[in-house]
């Protein structure tokens, strides 16, 4: 057995050949089976499957901007109590206090950066 | 050795790369399948050759020569694509255990590793965007709040035996070399217990990366059907199956060699190495499959609460231990 020792450029080459043949090799299976196993299409097996309900497309889908935005409120979500029950109290000082926080950091991310 | 580059192509598509280890996830879910039944006094895979242990082939085989039905408006390709690439990238990681007869190797390599974990998640989540069903937009919003979480604590704990074999035994953060030093580390006073929290933590969140019992939320079959892969059949389910698998031996594979030594104490090409990597492996399968025996689904909110109880404390003391412990 041979001992190869690369530089993580040429390493990260090995691994994307790598996964490109093992990819195409599993895709031309696919292409290969498609190509053989006919489908007949019916209408009836190219609906939205709702339980038995007909769904139209545009219901059955949502924005993008939902998608993205659901995702990081479900896992962020005690950050996002915390936040509003501690900061967002209704009284316009929390709010300026919140406000110069952010930018507070900002300076300090931004002085720091420029050294 | 031949050739490098025959070498490359072989350790690639034979050993241990394509062929070996989609014998081993058919043989694994086998097993997986098999245990998980008697442990729920069922017989499990029975009658498709010796033991039903052919079962998961006949399985694959009769999806992938099914109708191949895409809904309207889907995509019909794009799906095949990214799981073609996940589980490309998945089996490459392989490539980096010091079984491979082509083992690539550099400084850092465990980012790499990283990078190419993230391949089969993306591409499961993905799939429940490429088509138009209230159910699979649930699964696949359910997977990604679960990546969240996941995804940050299966890297800190990936990193436990890195930082401490680099630190101890200078290995340059690469995932052979820590493969090689790992059954060392048990033998330091100090760095067993980072090792031993970096493993409890891993263990749990593979289960959770799996979507095994209690972390299945987003297929969650009979609650949103069957989450993300709702509108999927044919060949198309036969590649999420074997994505799954795949990333199930893989990640094993990573757990017995960066956590339990891999053939320590038999040398790697002996017997008895061969049959400790077995053993070890089997009984990481066999710990996955009992959890997901013993326990009911979790809702959404109370996995992500447990992940940030039980799991993520362990995981971060022990990425702090490993890098500050004077040893």
């Amino acid at each position: 057995m041979q001992l190869n020792t690369y530089d993580i450029y040429t390493m990260i080459l090995y691994a994307t050949l790598s996964m490109v043949i093992i990819a195409s090799s599993f895709y031309s299976l696919y292409l290969l089976v498609k190509s053989i196993r006919r489908v007949h299409v019916t209408p009836e097996k190219i609906k939205i499957y709702a339980c038995g309900e007909d769904l139209p497309v545009n219901k059955a889908s949502v924005s993008g901007l939902n998608f993205y935005w659901g995702v990081v409120k479900r896992s962020l979500r005690n950050l996002y109590a915390t936040i509003r029950d501690k900061m967002h109290t209704g009284i316009l000082s929390d709010w300026l206090f919140f406000m110069s926080l952010w930018l507070v950091i900002i300076v300090i991310t931004l002085s720091l950066s420029a050294r | 050795m031949i050739n490098p580059i025959v070498d490359f192509i072989i350790s690639v598509l034979v050993y241990p790369g394509m062929i070996f280890t989609f014998i081993i996830a058919l043989l694994t879910q086998w097993y997986y399948r098999k245990a998980y039944a008697r442990m729920q006094n069922r017989v499990g895979p029975r009658f498709v050759g010796p033991r039903g242990i052919l079962q998961p082939l006949a399985d694959f085989l009769k999806l992938l020569t099914k109708e191949d039905i895409t809904t309207i408006v889907a995509r019909e390709k794009a799906p095949i694509l990214f799981l073609s690439l996940g589980i490309g990238a998945i089996i490459t990681i392989l490539l980096m255990l010091p079984f491979s007869i082509f083992p690539i190797r550099a400084p850092y390599d465990i980012m790499l590793c990283i990078y190419l974990a993230l391949w089969a998640t993306l591409a499961l989540a993905l799939l429940g965007l490429l088509t138009p069903n209230p159910f699979s937009i649930v699964g696949a919003s359910r997977l990604l709040s679960l990546v969240f979480v996941y995804e940050p604590l299966f890297v800190a704990s990936l990193l436990v035996p890195v930082i401490l074999a680099s630190r101890l035994y200078n290995a340059s953060y690469s995932i052979y070399l820590t493969s090689l030093y790992s059954w060392r580390l048990w033998w330091e006073p100090l760095a067993v217990i980072p090792l031993a929290l970096g493993l409890f933590s891993i263990i749990l969140t593979l289960q959770c990366k799996l979507m095994l019992k209690p972390f299945d939320i987003p297929e969650a079959e009979t609650e949103i059907v069957a989450g993300f892969f709702t509108e999927y059949s044919g060949p198309k389910l036969a590649y999420i199956i074997t994505l799954h698998d795949v990333e199930m031996v893989v990640y094993t594979f990573l757990i017995v060699f960066l956590f339990l030594g891999g053939p320590a104490p038999f040398p790697l090409y002996s017997i008895g190495g061969v049959l400790t990597i077995a053993i070890k492996y089997l009984v990481v399968v066999t710990i996955l499959t009992l959890i997901k025996a013993a326990t009911a689904r979790y809702r959404i909110e109370q996995a992500l609460s447990f992940m940030w109880k039980y799991v993520a404390p362990p995981a971060i003391i022990a990425v702090v231990l490993a890098v500050i412990l004077p040893i």
